[in-house]
């Protein structure tokens, strides 16, 4: 009997991970997929669909007939209870129902719990504010925001506040996406000067991304992203407001402690703010029954992997803390990829507010980063269903990202921040004086960026889709 | 970013051929640490 490899979730990570697999173990291995809701979505494009300026289905794609195609199963479900004894995880269906699937291998994909219920007052369904989390919240946003701006058309001012939600979330890069592009198309609907527009982030300075900031050489002048975001913020005439660790929502005005400052408020007549990402509340128990959730897991609920958990001053942190495999410590065929996986440590340094509120960027997982770590999950399940020894590695500290922040999605008119760092997280060991790698480094803001974003978007949802070729493009 | 230099059609070419070859080659693992065992 051919082993089963079972993948939990089917975003950036589990979804690359079940397109490798499709060939890597064909005919040695069986591999099913299980996701809810039958779809792919393409966050990184969501930003527009929140502004009104591209339709929700065009950042989507059915999941099943992919997998027919490549000989995958697909079973719409979500996963409850992980046993790590049996070997088997039971799944919900949209009704309720519950099974049990049997798995030799398995990884977990399940991506981040949106735990709007972390912050009073915030959030789409009971709170007072909107997120573009999903495409039904990039919807709702989209249509919060049209009221806005259509009262501004009749004469009325509004204020419009974008940023996080919590003192420690994460993905400020997909929200300043946001927020730049609200800007733009105020612009375009000659609105702006009614607006007024606030960033707040819990980010330690602007730029900062939650990656301890980004830098590059430009023709051998050393480049800092946060003069970038700052020159972008004032030439936007946006408020900003960094270091802010959000508190409260009431309707109408958001409250925040700030590190090095007083407590403050600010008035909003929309505010679409992140919410911080944690881990996906399912169960894990061993073949006795016992839960061993608090041992697979960490408080956020992120899967525990091959990483350096041991609590540390920040500067004692180091590169190769960062998982290699991200293969749980007990079980060596039980993986986390994606958000699915618990980081070691923060990217970027946290501080604390007056009354000892720790305020912390988180750090992101991007679409590439996901990726990256679903094909190497899938090349070392292929070497262990070989019968070999997995050594593929995709530590955050060696691995390049690329992230292309939208600033109007106009071919002509647009803009967009390009940056590349390499490696993410800084080791200062391989790179003493930045951490990075700068001749693999970039930053770039302009029209070539608006037309590196359509092209990722054409690009990915190709390879996605695994239409002719897709192995052509890379994570 | 002021007009002219969103707008400079032939350095936007530049930038965008030349920054995508970057991202497809550090992407590939053809340049930098890449992905692979090493």
């Amino acid at each position: 009997m051919k082993p089963h490899i079972l993948i939990l979730g089917a975003g950036f990570a589990g979804h690359t991970a079940a397109l490798h697999l499709s060939y890597l173990v064909r005919g040695k291995a069986d591999v099913t997929v299980v996701a809810p809701n039958n779809r792919f979505t393409w966050f990184p494009s969501l930003v527009w669909v929140g502004t009104g300026t591209m339709r929700e289905e065009e950042t989507v794609f059915a999941l099943k007939p992919v997998y027919d195609k490549i000989g995958i199963a697909y079973v719409d479900a979500r996963a409850k209870i992980i046993n790590v004894g049996t070997q088997t995880v039971t799944v919900e269906d949209a009704a309720g129902s519950p099974s049990d699937i049997h798995y030799d291998y398995l990884v977990n994909a399940t991506g981040p719990y949106l735990n709007f219920e972390g912050t009073p007052g915030l959030g789409p369904a009971t709170g007072n504010t909107t997120s573009i989390c999903t495409v039904e919240h990039a919807v709702q946003t989209r249509e919060r925001y049209l009221e806005v701006v259509r009262a501004a058309q009749a004469g009325k001012r509004g204020r419009i506040v974008v940023g996080v939600g919590h003192p420690a979330a994460t993905c400020e890069g997909a929200a300043f996406e946001f927020l730049m592009n609200v800007h733009a198309d105020l612009k375009r609907r000659r609105v702006r000067d009614l607006i007024d527009l606030t960033w707040l982030t819990n980010e330690p300075e602007f730029g900062d991304f939650g990656v301890d900031g980004v830098e590059a050489l430009r023709g051998g002048v050393l480049v800092r992203g946060a003069s970038l975001v700052r020159m972008l913020l004032d030439e936007s005439n946006v408020q900003a407001i960094a270091g802010a660790g959000v508190t409260r929502v009431e309707p109408g005005r958001v409250h925040y402690e700030r590190v090095g400052d007083e407590p403050g408020s600010v008035a909003f007549d929309l505010a679409m703010l992140l919410p911080q990402f944690r881990g996906i509340p399912m169960r894990y128990i061993d073949a006795t029954g016992t839960d061993v959730t608090e041992a697979m897991t960490l408080p956020s609920g992120f899967m525990r992997v091959d990483a350096n958990y041991e609590p540390k001053a920040y500067e004692a942190y180091r590169a190769d803390d960062w998982p290699a495999l991200y293969r749980s410590p007990s079980y060596d065929n039980v993986y986390a990829v994606g958000i699915a996986f618990a980081p070691p440590h923060p990217i970027s340094k946290g501080k604390k507010t007056g009354s000892g509120l720790a305020v912390v960027a988180t750090p992101p997982r991007t679409g590439m980063a996901s990726g990256i770590m679903g094909r190497t999950v899938a090349e070392n399940i292929a070497m262990q269903v070989d019968g070999k020894t997995p050594d593929h590695h995709a530590r955050m500290s060696e691995m390049p990202a690329a992230c292309i922040a939208s600033m109007g999605k106009s071919l002509w008119s647009g803009s967009a921040a390009t940056i590349i760092m390499t490696p993410v997280v800084r080791d200062f060991d391989r790179y003493p004086k930045y951490g990075r790698d700068l001749s693999l480094c970039d930053l770039d803001v302009g029209l070539n960026g608006a037309w590196t974003k359509r092209l990722l978007h054409s690009a990915f949802l190709w390879k996605l889709q695994a239409k002719p070729g897709w192995q052509l493009v890379p994570e | 970013m002021g007009l002219f230099w969103r707008r400079f059609l032939p350095l936007q070419l530049w930038r965008f051929v030349t920054l995508n070859i970057k991202m497809y080659r550090i992407a590939r693992g053809s340049i930098g640490p890449g992905r692979r065992p090493h």
